[in-house]
C-alpha cells in the first residue's frame, strides 16, 4: 500500500488541522491580524463592530441587557439555531440575578472573565474567546456569544441547535436484519451515532471546516492503532487542498478526494448506515462526516465493497455468500445482457438452440427496426421511467409505473415496435441493476452497458469480449487512497478473499482486510470456532 | 507514455468498431435459415433441395396458426447445378434473404451422387464458418428430397425428427449417428465411412401433422446403415447386420438381445457392453481377435425360464452369447463382401506391426473380405427383474 502525497503531508497538513481555521477571501473575517481583531474592554464598542461586521443579518439578534441590573451586557446569537430556551433559562435568567454581582467585580480588569467562569452558569460548555474572528464564526455555528462592559474578551457559550431531521431508516440502503437507522444531516448527531457503535477512546474526531462562504464543518474519524497513521494524513492532505465557495453534500467532496476523477466507478463509498461504517473503522478505514449530509465517505473502497451489503455479515454466511454470488452475476448481467443478445442475434445465429432460434426470428419478424435500435429503444425508454419515478411527486408515482408497465410490456410488444424477448432482456436488466447495493456503482454499470451494447451491435461477442478487457484493464488500473481497486483479486490476498466474493463465517474471519489496518493484531482471536465440549471421562 | 499521446492511443480504440464496419452483421428477419439440405442426382445434374425456415408461421409458440394445419413452418426451395457449388449459387439467387447455414442439423444424400460430389458438400460444410459440424448425415436409396419434405409428426420441424430419431436409433444400436465431425475420424478420413440409412414408409392415416386424416402419407423413418467407399454407395447394411458391425465398432451400449431358449423366447437388455480388438498371429497370417464383456438384465422371460437359478442364467448367458456372436459374424460377413473396411481392421493391423501393413495394404480390400475373425463373447446376466418366476398359465400359483 502507498500513498502518493505522504511525503508532503506533514509539512502541509498544519494548515487544516486548527479546527477554527479560516479560508483566506473570506468575506467576513479578514486575516490581518491588528486590534480591531481582538476584543476591547468597551462593551458599545465591541457591540458596533459585531454589528458592522454582520451587516444586515435578520437572523443575528443582538441582545443587550444589565449584568446583575448594574453593568451593561450584551448577547448575540443567531436566532433559530440556537435552543431559545438554554439562553432563556439557562443565560439570560442567571445574569440577571441581583446577586450575580456580589461575588464579582463589578470595576474594570481581567477578573471579571475568570470569576464569570467560576460562576457555574448551568450550560454545558462556555470558553473565553480573545479573538473576533472566532468569536463571529462561533455565533454562526449557533452558539452565543456574551459581552460585557470592561471584559476584554467575549465568552462563547454552547447553545446550538440545529433544527434536524429525527433518525430515521435509511432511504437507499436497506436491509431486513441489522440495525435500521440511518444518518440524517446533522453532524453532531451523526458522530454520536458512531460513537454509540465504538465505544472506544480510540476513536479519533478530527473536526475541520471547509468552504470559503459555506464554512461547512466535517469530521474525519478513525480508531487509532487501527489505522495505517498515513490514511488519516493523507486524508488530511487532500482536504486541505480543497478551496470552493461551499460544500453542500459529500457528493461533493467525492470528486476533489478521489484518486482518479474521470472513472465511472466510484472509489469513494458514501454509506448511509451507521453500522456500515462502523464496520469500515474497524476495519481500519477512516470515515469522513459532512455536516448537512446523510451520507458518509469510507476510504479506502474496493470494487467489492459496493457488491456486499452490511446485511451479508449479519445472516447466516451460506446463503450470505450465494447472495453475494448473486449480486456479482447480476453486476456482470446489468453489464453484458443487452449486448451479448444483440451480438448473438446479429452475429451468432449458430450459438442459439434450434427452438429458440426459431421462436426469437418468429418473434422478430414483426419488428422493423435492427436490433441495436430495438434495443436503444427500450433501454432509454426504461431508463426515463426509472428516473420518472424518482423525480416525479410520489402521489403521481404510480401513474408512472402503470403507464410504464403498459407501454413496456404490452403496447409496444402489440404495436410490433419491440419483440417479446427484447422486453425480457431489458426488463431483466433493469431488475438485476437493483440487486446491487449501492445505488452509484449500479448507475456506473447501467451507464457502462450502453458501450457495450455498441460494441456488442459492431463486432459481436468479440466485441463484448473486447469491452469487459478494457473495462477490466480500467478497473484494475484504479486505486481508492493507494489501495488497487481489484483488491483482494488485483494484489491475490488470501485474507481478503475470504471476505470477497463469499464470507466465510466470522470465526474464520481472524486478520483484518489488507486494506488499510496495520494488521498486528487480530480481529477475531483464533479458536474462536464454536464446538460442542469435550466428552467427558467416565470414571 | 504522455497524456495527449493515450487519449490518441484511447480514441483509435473506441473508434476502431466504427471505422471496421459490421462486417457480419445479419439481422434475424434478413435472413433465410436453412434446417436440412438434401443431395440427389437427375441427368447428370445435382439437385440440391433445402428447407427454409417460416418464422412467420411459427408465430409465438403456441399460437393458432401453428396449429391450425394450413401453414408449414418450412419452405421449400431446389436448384440444381453442375457441382454442388454451382446449385450452392443459383440457391443464392433463389432466396429472398441470404440463406444462413448455421442452423442445418440434417445432410440427406441420394446413394446416387458421386464419390467427388459427396466429398463437395463434407468439403463446404467443414469449410464454411457458419456451417456446424455437428450436422447429421444420411443415406438414402429414395428421393433426398422426399425424405425432408416428408410431414413431420412430433416435433415442429422435420429436422429435428430426423436428428432425434438417429439418437434413439443410436441409442438402441439399431443404427448409428454420424456427424459430419464423426467422418473426421474414420481412418483414413472418410474413404470408407458408414452413414445411417433413412427411408420413406406409409404410415398409418391420421397422425400426419397438416394432413387430413384419410390420406395416408409417407414419412421418413430410420433403420440400418448404409456404407460408402471413397464417398460412393456400395451396399446397404439391415438391422441385424447393423447391430453386428455395431459391437465391432464397440458402440453397443444398450441393445437388446433376444434368445431363444428352445422353451420359449427371452428378452435381455444390454447394461455395459465393451468390445476389444487385437490382431493375433493366425495359421493363415493375421487374425484379428475380438473380445466382448458385457452386463445384461432380463427384461422378458417365456416358458421354461422357470425359476431364476443359477443353471438357468448360465444358460440364458451362454444364449445370449452365441446369439451376439452370430449376430456380429452376420454383420461382419456382409461389410467383408462389401470389401469395405468400415470396422477399422486396417488400423489395427497398422498398429499391431506397420510392416505387416505394408505388405497387405495394396490388396487390402481382398485381404479384408477374408480375414478371419475370432469373436468370444463373455456376458453376464447381473439381474433377473422384480420376481424369479415367470408368468405363465401353466404356473398360476406364481406370486409376483
Amino acid at each position: 500500500m502507498h500513498y502518493r502525497h505522504s511525503k508532503k503531508t506533514n509539512r502541509r497538513n498544519t494548515r487544516v488541522s486548527s479546527p477554527q481555521n479560516n479560508r483566506p477571501g473570506g468575506p467576513a473575517i479578514s486575516q490581518t491580524r491588528n486590534n480591531r481583531d481582538l476584543f476591547s474592554p468597551d462593551l458599545s464598542g465591541n457591540l458596533s463592530q459585531l454589528r458592522t461586521i454582520f451587516g444586515p443579518a435578520a437572523d443575528i439578534t443582538f441582545k443587550e441587557f444589565c449584568l446583575g441590573g448594574q453593568v451593561p451586557a450584551g448577547l448575540i446569537f443567531l436566532a433559530g439555531a440556537t435552543n431559545t430556551r438554554v439562553i432563556e433559562e439557562s443565560l439570560l435568567k442567571s445574569l440577571l440575578q441581583p446577586d450575580i454581582l456580589t461575588a464579582t467585580n463589578t470595576g474594570t480588569g481581567a477578573g471579571l472573565t475568570e470569576q464569570l467562569l467560576q460562576l457555574s452558569l448551568p450550560v454545558t460548555e462556555i470558553i473565553p474567546c480573545p479573538e473576533v474572528p472566532k468569536a463571529v464564526q462561533a455565533v454562526l455555528d449557533g452558539q452565543a456569544l456574551l459581552l460585557v462592559q470592561g471584559m476584554p474578551n467575549a465568552l462563547v457559550a454552547e447553545t446550538a441547535d440545529w433544527q434536524g431531521r429525527q433518525v430515521g431508516e435509511p432511504l437507499a440502503e436497506t436491509v431486513i436484519r441489522g440495525p435500521q437507522e440511518g444518518f440524517t444531516e446533522t453532524l453532531t448527531r451523526n458522530i454520536t451515532l458512531l460513537r454509540r457503535k465504538i465505544k472506544s477512546p480510540q476513536l479519533k474526531v478530527e473536526t475541520l471546516r471547509l468552504g470559503r462562504y459555506s464554512g461547512t464543518q466535517l469530521a474525519l474519524l478513525f480508531i487509532e492503532g487501527l489505522t495505517d497513521p498515513r490514511l488519516p494524513a493523507e486524508a488530511r492532505f487532500r482536504l486541505g487542498k480543497i478551496e470552493i465557495d461551499g460544500i453542500l453534500d459529500s457528493g461533493m467532496l467525492q470528486e476533489f478526494l478521489c484518486d482518479n476523477p474521470y472513472t465511472l466507478f466510484p472509489t469513494i463509498t458514501p454509506v448511509e448506515r451507521p453500522d456500515t461504517v462502523a464496520a469500515g473503522l474497524l476495519e481500519g478505514r477512516i470515515a469522513i462526516l459532512v455536516d448537512g449530509s446523510p451520507f458518509a465517505l469510507v476510504v479506502p473502497t474496493v470494487l467489492t465493497d459496493f457488491l456486499q451489503s452490511s446485511e451479508d455479515y449479519y445472516a447466516c454466511p451460506i446463503p450470505a455468500s450465494l447472495l453475494r454470488l448473486l449480486r456479482w452475476v447480476s453486476f456482470l448481467l446489468v453489464l453484458t445482457l443487452p449486448a451479448l443478445y444483440v451480438a448473438i442475434t446479429t452475429f451468432h445465429q449458430e450459438l442459439v438452440p434450434t427452438t429458440l432460434l426459431i421462436s426469437l426470428a418468429a418473434q422478430r419478424e414483426t419488428v422493423p427496426y435492427p436490433a441495436l435500435v430495438e434495443v436503444i429503444l427500450m433501454e432509454i425508454t426504461f431508463e426515463v421511467l426509472r428516473e420518472a419515478g424518482i423525480r416525479l411527486p410520489r402521489p403521481a408515482g404510480q401513474a408512472v409505473s402503470i403507464v410504464g408497465a403498459l407501454v413496456i410490456g404490452q403496447a409496444a410488444v402489440n404495436a410490433g415496435l419491440v419483440s417479446p424477448a427484447m422486453v425480457i432482456i431489458v426488463s431483466l436488466t433493469g431488475i438485476t441493476s437493483f440487486v446491487i447495493p449501492h445505488f452509484n456503482f449500479s448507475i456506473a454499470a447501467r451507464t457502462a452497458r450502453f458501450p457495450m451494447i455498441f460494441l456488442g451491435a459492431t463486432l459481436g461477442l468479440f466485441g463484448v469480449v473486447l469491452g469487459l478487457t478494457f473495462l477490466l484493464v480500467h478497473l484494475a488500473s484504479l486505486r481508492s487512497f493507494g489501495v488497487p481497486y481489484l483488491y483482494p483479486f488485483g494484489p491475490l490476498d488470501l485474507t481478503g478473499l475470504k471476505d470477497a466474493p463469499v464470507r466465510f463465517p466470522w470465526f474464520m474471519l481472524t486478520k483484518r482486510p489488507r486494506l488499510a489496518a496495520e494488521n498486528k493484531t487480530f480481529r477475531v482471536s483464533p479458536g474462536d470456532r464454536p464446538a460442542p465440549p469435550p466428552p467427558k471421562n467416565k470414571p | 507514455m504522455g497524456r495527449g499521446l493515450r487519449f490518441i492511443l484511447g480514441l483509435c480504440l473506441l473508434i476502431t468498431p466504427v471505422l471496421t464496419g459490421c462486417w457480419d452483421r445479419m439481422e434475424l428477419n434478413e435472413i433465410s435459415i436453412i434446417t436440412s439440405v438434401a443431395l440427389d442426382k437427375t441427368d447428370d445434374e445435382l439437385l440440391l433441395s433445402v428447407t427454409v425456415l417460416q418464422p412467420r408461421n411459427l408465430h409465438r409458440g403456441g399460437d393458432q396458426s401453428m396449429s391450425g394445419g394450413t401453414s408449414s413452418p418450412v419452405e421449400q426451395f431446389q436448384s440444381r447445378g453442375k457441382t454442388i457449388f454451382d446449385a450452392f449459387k443459383e440457391l443464392n439467387y433463389q432466396l429472398p434473404r441470404q440463406p444462413y447455414w448455421g442452423q442445418v442439423h440434417a445432410v440427406v444424400f441420394n446413394t446416387a451422387i458421386t464419390g467427388e460430389e459427396f466429398f463437395q458438400t463434407l468439403d463446404f460444410f467443414a469449410r464454411y464458418p457458419e456451417a456446424r459440424r455437428t450436422t447429421d448425415l444420411f443415406l438414402t436409396a429414395e428421393k433426398a428430397a422426399g425424405i425432408i419434405w416428408s410431414p413431420r409428426q412430433i416435433e415442429t420441424l422435420k429436422t429435428k425428427e430426423l436428428h432425434g430419431m438417429a439418437n434413439q436409433q443410436h441409442f438402441w444400436n439399431r443404427g448409428a449417428k454420424v456427424t459430419l465431425q464423426d467422418l473426421f475420424h474414420f481412418e483414413p478420413p472418410m474413404a470408407e465411412v458408414y452413414l445411417p440409412r433413412v427411408y420413406l414408409v406409409e404410415h398409418a392415416a391420421g397422425t400426419v401433422a397438416g394432413t387430413s386424416p384419410t390420406t395416408p402419407k409417407k414419412i421418413a423413418t430410420l433403420s440400418g446403415l448404409g456404407v460408402l467407399k471413397q464417398g460412393q454407395f456400395v451396399g446397404w447394411l439391415t438391422e441385424t447386420e447393423t447391430f453386428g458391425v455395431l459391437w465391432l465398432l464397440n458402440k453397443v451400449r444398450h441393445g437388446p438381445i433376444t434368445v431363444d431358449t428352445g422353451q420359449g423366447p427371452a428378452a435381455l437388455r444390454l447394461l455395459y457392453a465393451r468390445t476389444k480388438i487385437r490382431v493375433v498371429d493366425g495359421p493363415n497370417g493375421p487374425t484379428m481377435l475380438v473380445k466382448i464383456r458385457g452386463i445384461m438384465d432380463l427384461v422378458e422371460a417365456q416358458g421354461a425360464f422357470g425359476q431364476a437359478t443359477t443353471k438357468d442364467v448360465a444358460r440364458l448367458q451362454e444364449l445370449a452369447g452365441e446369439t451376439v456372436r452370430q449376430t456380429i459374424t452376420q454383420g461382419l460377413g456382409k461389410v467383408q463382401s462389401y470389401q469395405t473396411d468400415i470396422l477399422g481392421f486396417g488400423r489395427e493391423i497398422y498398429r499391431y506391426d506397420p510392416t505387416l501393413w505394408a505388405a497387405l495394404a495394396p490388396n487390402w480390400p481382398q485381404v479384408f473380405s477374408t480375414l478371419p475373425v475370432d469373436i468370444q463373447v463373455d456376458l453376464e446376466l447381473r439381474r433377473t427383474g422384480l420376481i424369479s418366476r415367470t408368468i405363465t398359465p401353466e404356473n398360476p400359483e406364481t406370486k409376483p
